[in-house]
C-alpha cells in the first residue's frame, strides 16, 4: 500500500510537471494521470487483501476469547430473507454485508453480521434540448449491525419495537401498543399483531433492558423486532466495524482493542436482554 | 351556514364520539376475554402442582387447601372479572409458596416433571401479567373517554360508567430460584 502511495506521489509530480510545461497536450495529461489510476487500483486491491487477512487472523481469536465456539466468516452476512423477515425494514433492491458470526452464547443461538441495504431511486430530467435522461441513485435503507438471537419465550405473532416515540398520528396505523413506561415510549414505538403477546414479550424488566441497550450503543435508529420466536436487533453503524485502520500498524493494540470492544458489546446483547435465562417452557 | 350542513356536521361529530366509545368498550371486552383465558390456563396447572408437592407440603397444608378451594370456586360458577381477580390474589401467592417448597427438597427441585411444571407456571404467570397489563391499558383508555370532554357526552348518553382496573396480586416476597425475574406481578 505504501508503494502505491509512492507511485501516486511520483505521478502527482509528473502531472505537476505536465501542467507547468508550456506545450501541454491531452496525451501528456493522460500519461500523467495513468499512474494515478493504476496506483489507486493497486492500492484498493492491496488494502482489501490486507483487511481480509487481518480479519481472518484477528477476529476469530478475539471471538474465542469472548465466547468460544463461534463461527466467523469475513465475507458472509445474514440472508436478505432474514433482513426482510425481521419486519423492521422495506425490501431492499440491493443488499450486501460482511462479518458474519454465528453460534451459541450459553444456551442461546445467535447470529449477526454487518449489512447494507439500499433501494433504487429512478429520477428523470429533461435537458435544454428536450431529451429526457433517467438517472439511478441508491439510498440507504439500513447500514449497520443486524443481530438475531433465539428468544427465551415462544410467541406466534410479530412485535416490532421501532425507533422514535409514538406521534399524534401513530394510532391511525393498526397495531400500535401503548406501554406503561414513559422512558421506553420516549425512545420507541411498539407495533404488534397481538397486544397481549407484545406485553408478554415486553415485560417491565425487558423494557428497561432495551432502553439500556439503546443507551449503550447510543445509535439513533436502533430498533428491535420479535418474529418467529427470535429477537432481532438493528443498530445503525458502519460496515467496517471490524476492519483495521490503514494508518496504523497491524499489531497496534488500540486497533485490536477497539474491535474486541465492538464484538464484546454485540455479544453482550444476550446478557443485556437476559436471553439466556430459560425459566419458561422454552428450553 | 345552512341549517342542514350544521345538522349534518353535528350528526357526524356525535357518530364519531359514539363509535370511539364503542371501540374502546370492545377493546376492554376483548382484553377481559384474554385475561380470562390466561387465568384459566394458570388455574388448570393447580392440580398438577398440588399433586407434585402434596408429599412435601405438610407445613403448608393451609396454602394447599386455599389454592385448591379458590380454583374449585373459580370453576364452579361463572364469575365476573373483579371476582376472578380477587380469587387470583389468593391463587398467585399460594402457587409461589408451593413452588418455593422445592427449595427445601432437592429431589423435588431436580425432578424433570417439576422443572417442566415450574416453567409452565412461570409462563402462565407472565401471560396473566401481560393480559392484565393489556386489560388495564384498555380500561384506562375507556375511563379517559368517560371522564374527558367531548367523549364524556357520548359515554353519558350510552350510560357507560368507568371500570375498575385489574389489581395485581401482592408482590412476591421470597422469590424462589428459577422463578420469574421480570418484576412483573401476575
Amino acid at each position: 500500500v505504501k508503494g502505491c502511495f509512492a507511485v501516486a506521489a511520483a505521478a502527482a509530480a509528473a502531472l505537476a510537471a505536465a501542467l507547468l510545461s508550456s506545450d501541454l497536450d491531452r496525451t501528456a495529461l493522460l500519461a500523467a494521470l495513468a499512474p494515478f489510476v493504476a496506483a489507486g487500483a493497486v492500492s484498493a486491491v492491496l488494502s482489501s487483501r490486507y483487511k481480509k487477512a487481518f480479519k481472518a487472523a484477528v477476529v476469530p481469536a478475539l471471538l474465542d476469547g469472548i465466547a468460544p465456539g463461534l463461527e466467523y466468516r469475513p465475507e458472509g452476512y445474514l440472508d436478505e430473507s432474514e433482513f426482510t423477515g425481521c419486519r423492521m425494514f422495506r425490501r431492499p433492491d440491493r443488499y450486501s454485508g460482511n462479518d458474519l458470526v454465528r453460534g451459541r452464547v450459553g444456551r442461546t443461538d445467535v447470529r449477526f453480521s454487518l449489512v447494507h441495504a439500499e433501494e433504487r431511486q429512478e429520477t428523470s430530467r429533461t435537458d435544454s434540448d428536450g431529451r429526457t435522461q433517467s438517472e439511478t441513485t441508491w439510498s440507504t435503507i439500513f447500514r449497520g449491525l443486524l443481530f438475531s438471537a433465539d428468544f427465551n419465550k415462544e410467541f406466534r405473532g410479530e412485535t416490532r419495537v421501532l425507533s422514535g416515540s409514538p406521534g399524534i398520528l401513530s394510532g391511525l396505523l393498526p397495531g400500535l401498543v401503548t406501554l406503561e413506561s414513559p422512558e421506553f415510549e420516549s425512545f420507541f414505538t411498539v407495533r404488534s399483531t397481538d397486544p397481549v403477546e407484545a406485553r408478554y414479550i415486553l415485560t417491565p424488566s425487558l423494557m428497561e433492558r432495551i432502553v439500556a441497550l439503546r443507551r449503550k450503543f447510543d445509535a439513533k435508529g436502533t430498533c428491535l423486532s420479535f418474529v418467529a420466536s427470535r429477537v432481532h436487533v438493528a443498530v445503525p453503524m458502519g460496515t467496517d466495524a471490524f476492519e483495521p485502520s490503514l494508518r496504523r500498524p497491524a499489531d497496534d493494540p488500540a486497533t485490536t482493542a477497539a474491535i474486541a470492544e465492538t464484538l464484546d458489546s454485540i455479544l453482550d446483547i444476550v446478557a443485556d436482554l437476559d436471553l439466556d435465562t430459560r425459566i419458561w417452557t422454552k428450553r | 351556514v345552512p341549517a342542514w350542513i350544521a345538522f349534518g356536521a353535528l350528526f357526524l361529530f356525535g357518530a364519531a364520539l359514539y363509535n370511539t366509545m364503542v371501540r374502546r368498550r370492545n377493546r376492554v371486552r376483548m382484553a377481559a376475554a384474554s385475561v380470562d383465558v390466561m387465568l384459566k390456563r394458570r388455574w388448570d396447572l393447580i392440580p398438577n402442582l398440588v399433586e407434585a408437592v402434596k408429599g412435601y407440603a405438610a407445613h403448608e397444608r393451609a396454602v394447599l387447601e386455599a389454592v385448591t378451594a379458590a380454583r374449585a370456586r373459580a370453576l364452579s360458577a361463572p364469575l365476573s372479572l373483579p371476582e376472578k381477580a380477587s380469587l387470583d390474589r389468593v391463587v398467585a401467592p399460594g402457587i409461589r409458596t408451593l413452588v418455593a417448597l422445592a427449595e427445601g427438597y432437592p429431589e423435588l427441585k431436580a425432578s424433570e416433571g417439576f422443572l417442566r411444571l415450574q416453567g409452565a407456571l412461570n409462563e402462565a404467570e407472565e401471560q396473566v401479567a401481560a393480559a392484565r397489563r393489556a386489560y388495564n391499558a384498555a380500561v384506562t383508555s375507556f375511563n379517559d373517554g368517560c371522564g374527558t370532554f367531548p367523549l364524556r357526552l357520548a359515554a353519558a348518553a350510552m350510560g357507560l360508567e368507568p371500570m375498575e382496573l385489574f389489581e395485581a396480586a401482592p408482590p412476591e416476597r421470597d422469590l424462589p430460584s428459577g422463578s420469574t425475574r421480570d418484576g412483573s406481578a401476575p
